[in-house]
């Protein structure tokens, strides 16, 4: 069945054609979510509230891409669970164990972000790249994410984040810029076909 | 701003730009013309190539598990949040405005007190000038009549017959006292009473003179403290107004807050059970 129509009749109040287009567009938000955020758990969580008022907003959807209409939802709702996150940080502070010993250097407090010397492999490099991401600031990440991981064009990334297309070239090009300035050491790690991109291979 | 290879912000941009394939015709042409020329500007764009293709190349996460909706959580979920929202925002409204409210009658009372303050102390300076001078000098006041009118109207030593009358209009016992007014001359205090207009004491003996701050064409009629008599009511009646607005303002802040409040920690749970 096509979009339209299941968008025609999720509007009518079927569940069921409603849950096609999340069936359809999950593995996308999720990915999207999981980019900006850099936290399963909580793309996760972000991802689910976005379907949410997807679902009570559907009757503001007046044609265009669906796609760009879904992702403004999901950049909102990681907006959202973003502050919200900030506002009620979920994990102690001064870990302890389950008989109440403090834990000198836990997992989780490890910083995660791999040193150029002991990256090894392109899950590492994913991670670096992911690590870089994180690091800018929201709306630098929005943009880059929007147009480099879901493939916006910068029509679409305007209308998503409510502002000018020359705002979207400007963050852009300062993500890349950032991103470029983060990724130093690690570029080693790319595949031949990505590392052989310099002038002459151009 | 220029990096050490001589590329500015514009550049970078217009690099970015070029990537995505999102500059105008004339745009494309002119960079394409300073690509030919810079070497630099050569670098850029293929690092900025190499980037773009790294990011997009990130594996694509699929999705943990499916996102499909119930109908029971939309139902759920819908109308609370509209209920939350509207009882934070009436409570937060109640708070605002009973705060006005009693801000504003602070305010206004502030200056009503402000204005009534010097009259008031005035007002006491002068009855205790009046006071000191009793105690020291009796003051004797005429009013209407001068010695030399003594008897016109039979009136006797102790009555005070109105100026131009025959006949005394009270009673003895009921009139005025007489009482002369002297006022001494080495004293400037009660020369420089401000209210010479209500307080005309130069001219004793000639039927204006004041007893008791009152002129005598005032007699029998209604003084201006009665008058201020409904004035009073009126106002005691506004502050009873505004304590049940005020009260019902913060009555009505603390219910709905009460609610919002309820409402949240049961959101709070629907979400830690989901």
């Amino acid at each position: 069945m096509d979009e339209k129509a299941l968008i025609d009749m999720a509007l009518e109040g079927d569940m069921n054609a409603f849950n096609h287009l999340v069936l359809a567009y999950q593995d996308m938000a999720f990915n999207t979510a999981y980019r900006i955020m850099s936290d399963g758990p909580a793309a996760e969580d972000a991802t689910q509230e976005a379907f949410i008022s997807m679902y009570q907003k559907l009757h503001t959807y007046h044609g265009g891409s669906f796609k760009a209409w879904l992702l403004r939802i999901v950049t909102n709702a990681c907006y959202d669970e973003l502050r919200r996150r900030k506002r009620r940080p979920t994990v102690a502070l001064e870990p302890e164990t389950d008989e109440g010993d403090f834990i000198e250097s836990p997992s989780w407090l490890e910083d995660d972000a791999p040193k150029p010397d002991e990256a090894l492999n392109n899950s590492e490099l994913e991670k670096a790249l992911q690590h870089c991401i994180q690091a800018l600031d929201e709306k630098y990440r929005a943009v880059v994410v929007l147009v480099d991981v879901a493939g916006e064009d910068y029509e679409s990334v305007a209308a998503i984040i409510h502002s000018p297309i020359g705002t979207v070239k400007s963050r852009l090009a300062r993500a890349r810029q950032k991103l470029q300035h983060c990724l130093q050491g690690f570029w080693e790690l790319l595949p031949a076909n990505f590392r052989l991109l310099d002038v002459e291979g151009k | 701003m220029n990096n050490k290879l001589g590329i500015s912000n514009k550049d970078w941009i217009n690099l970015s730009a070029y990537i995505d394939g999102a500059l105008s015709e004339q745009e494309r042409a002119r960079l394409d013309k300073r690509l030919a020329e810079s070497k630099d500007l050569q670098q850029e764009l293929a690092n900025l190539q190499r980037l773009k293709a790294a990011v997009h190349a990130l594996p694509k996460k699929k999705a943990p598990r499916d996102f499909m909706l119930t109908p029971d959580m939309v139902k759920a979920r819908k109308p609370q949040a509209n209920l939350f929202a509207s009882f934070r925002l009436a409570s937060v409204a109640a708070t605002i405005l009973f705060l006005v409210a009693f801000a504003g009658e602070a305010i206004l009372k502030g200056n009503i007190f402000q204005g009534q303050q010097p009259a008031a102390l005035e007002m006491e300076a002068a009855l205790s000038r009046e006071s000191d001078q009793a105690v020291e000098d009796p003051q004797i006041i005429t009013w209407g009549y001068s010695p030399e009118a003594k008897g016109l109207g039979g009136g006797g030593v102790g009555g005070a017959p109105m100026a131009g009358s025959a006949e005394p209009l009270m009673p003895i016992e009921e009139s005025p006292v007489e009482i002369e007014v002297e006022i001494p001359q080495g004293e400037p205090s009660l020369m420089a009473e401000p209210q010479e207009e209500e307080l005309d004491l130069a001219s004793p003996g000639t039927g204006e003179a004041l007893i008791l701050g009152l002129r005598p064409e005032t007699e029998g009629q209604v003084i201006e403290a009665e008058k201020d008599a409904p004035r009073e009511q009126e106002r005691g009646l506004n502050t009873t107004t505004l304590r049940w607005v005020q009260g019902g303002l913060a009555v009505t802040a603390l219910i709905t807050g009460l609610i919002a409040l309820i409402l949240h920690f049961r959101r709070k749970r629907l979400i830690q059970t989901k």
